[in-house]
């Protein structure tokens, strides 16, 4: 499946009064199956919105987003959610449902709406938890288990509908380091095996650099720019939109080339 | 969920309304009780009085029967509302229906005096005040759920004064103890008519509810998430409020406002069988109806004028609730 923005853009209206446009240019993009997309960008960047946007679960205040160049209006809204799977940030739950039960509701788009899940779907509840690896975890409650658990349950649900494309609201962000690895590791292995297309918001440049085929940057009154990670996460244009300077460093590990950027800033101190 | 615990769901109800045929002042065995039941589906000679007769199938059984589906349909209504609403303090009354139609009842009281035109006049301004809810909070399209929360404190607020004044006006020797002891609550008069035209209406919210249990789960979840299964949020729960709403407004027509069971019942049966409202929502109508029926089984027999229900239920299920709130530290949820 390609998922395609065409001229993108968004406002909030207050009081019936419109306020100035979000991404100070409209928004344009195509993605093929297979490719990651990092959006990359400081907090307050609208990162969240343009999910929302992109996946229809806002309304775009201008453009459109194609699927497989049919506009997302015209796609009706339970097959588009067959294909598109959506992960949230981890967050509490009110009522501590079982991993199980939380998986198996990614199923609903196939459930007609009196209905109850059936054996069936209760396997492809348990596969999707064995191709991520926490099978273990099925009958634990999603209040007891930790922040990484139910991050790689979130995403465990949506495999279960066998999704073309995967957004992801930085699912990374509230873990800690080696959490942060298997996330990412389990998304790259997805869109590699599986051709699923991701977009992935982050505001880390390392897991940009680790993950995307793609970045769309875009930070508050600076503009969107999208290209190729190499075109775009350029020294000058980091400290541009993230207002720091960012220093890139490419080392070699055995067989492959590792590339990352450090902030200039922490250790300037000690050379006094 | 374990099969000992289908067998409760099914069997306790049922067979606690067969023996409480037979419990109240005046005695009827358990083998004339039987026979009686009997003899309605086939011929047997009778050995039993005729007064028996009527008190077990005229007074006793409807009156059971209506316990059983208001004591039911309460639990389902809060336990769907507390899904839908994402909070666990929830009760089925939290948009107004209660305080729309005890108004309507007491209006109806004072005008009338207590009829089948005071019923309906609970019903329509229940559902009324429902409405009035969503005047209040559907000003703005999409609005939170909050709103509708506070929008209902608003309606209950507005509704419970109005009920203070009929209560002001009303002759203190014979309407002011009516209308007081129907909000309260209390089945001792009802009829085969409030149960041929309640019954239907609570079971067809009960069904509404029941086959929407497992979409209720993807409800409790945050909006966004919820619409990312696919799922069509606005219409569901519009079909929720109606089933909770109906079930609410008609067992406060027919029995007055009965507290207590539609915030208890839900989370007794979330400690047995889990957050799940697959099994939460059954659970709750087989537990409500129980303890709905045993408590006016109470009401009825304790004394010999009838005690309102509203204070029987919580008397008992306070320290009752109390006692596991203490046992699990409030852990099931």
């Amino acid at each position: 499946m390609i998922i395609e923005v065409k001229n993108g853009n968004f406002y909030y209206e207050k009081h019936r009064k419109k306020s100035q446009n979000l991404y100070v240019n409209n928004i344009n993009f195509t993605l093929e199956p297979g490719q990651i997309m990092a959006i990359l960008g400081p907090n307050g960047a609208g990162k969240t919105t343009m999910l929302k946007c992109i996946t229809g679960l806002l309304e775009w205040k201008q453009g459109e987003t194609y699927i497989d160049d049919k506009p997302l209006s015209a796609v009706k809204r339970k097959e588009l959610w067959q294909r598109i799977g959506y992960v949230p940030q981890a967050h509490k739950m009110v009522f501590g449902f079982t991993i199980e039960e939380l998986v198996v509701m990614g199923r609903a788009p196939f459930i007609s709406t009196l209905a109850q899940p059936s054996k069936k779907d209760l396997e492809a509840a348990h596969l999707a938890l064995d191709t991520i690896g926490i099978a273990h975890l099925a009958k634990k409650s999603c209040n007891e288990v930790s922040g990484g658990e139910l991050q790689l349950a979130l995403i465990a649900r949506t495999l279960v509908a066998d999704p073309e494309i995967l957004i992801l609201d930085e699912p990374e962000s509230h873990l800690d380091i080696q959490k942060q690895i298997i996330i990412l590791q389990t998304i790259k292995q997805l869109a590699g095996e599986r051709d699923i297309s991701c977009i992935i918001n982050t505001h880390y440049p390392n897991h940009a650099f680790y993950l995307a085929d793609r970045v769309l940057m875009t930070a508050k009154n600076k503009g969107v720019v999208y290209g190729t990670v190499r075109e775009i996460m350029t020294e000058e244009r980091m400290q541009a939109f993230f207002g720091i300077e960012l220093k890139k460093i490419l080392y070699e590990e055995e067989n492959y080339i590792v590339e990352t950027m450090v902030p200039r800033a922490l250790g300037a101190e000690k050379r006094e | 969920m374990q099969t000992w615990k289908k067998i409760i769901l099914w069997i306790l109800p049922l067979g606690i309304a067969i023996i409480s045929l037979g419990v109240g002042r005046f005695e009827v065995g358990i083998e004339q009780l039987l026979k009686i039941l009997a003899s309605q589906i086939i011929p047997i000679e009778p050995t039993w009085t005729e007064m028996e007769e009527t008190v077990v199938i005229n007074i006793r059984l409807p009156r059971i029967l209506l316990a059983l589906l208001i004591g039911g349909g309460l639990a389902i209504a809060g336990a769907s509302f507390q899904g839908m609403f994402g909070n666990p303090l929830v009760s089925p009354d939290i948009l107004g229906v209660s305080a729309g139609a005890g108004f309507g009842a007491s209006l109806g009281i004072l005008l009338f005096g207590q009829n089948f035109a005071t019923q309906i006049m609970a019903l329509l301004f229940g559902l009324g005040a429902i409405g009035f809810t969503f005047f209040i909070a559907g000003a703005r399209k999409n609005a939170p759920i909050f709103m509708f929360v506070l929008a209902g404190v608003i309606t209950s607020a507005l509704f419970n004064a109005l009920i203070s004044l009929t209560k002001f006006v009303a002759d203190p020797e014979e309407k002011l103890p009516a209308i007081t002891y129907w909000l309260m609550g209390s089945l001792g008069t009802v009829t085969y008519k409030d149960l041929y035209i309640g019954g239907p209406l609570i079971l067809i919210g009960m069904l509404i509810l029941y086959f929407l249990r497992w979409r209720l789960n993807i409800l409790t979840l945050p909006e966004d998430e919820a619409k990312s299964m696919g799922i069509s949020v606005v219409p569901l729960k519009w079909m929720i409020i109606f089933g909770a709403t109906l079930i609410t407004a008609v067992s406060v027509a027919v029995a007055g406002i009965v507290g207590w069971v539609g915030l208890i019942i839900p989370h007794v049966a979330r400690m047995l069988v889990g957050n799940n409202n697959q099994h939460v929502l059954p659970m709750s109508i087989a537990i409500g109806s129980v303890y709905l029926l045993l408590i006016d089984n109470l009401a009825r027999s304790i004394t010999a004028t009838e005690i309102p229900l509203s204070i029987l239920t919580a008397i008992i299920g306070a320290p009752f609730f109390a006692y596991l709130l203490r046992k699990s530290g409030g852990g099931w949820a």
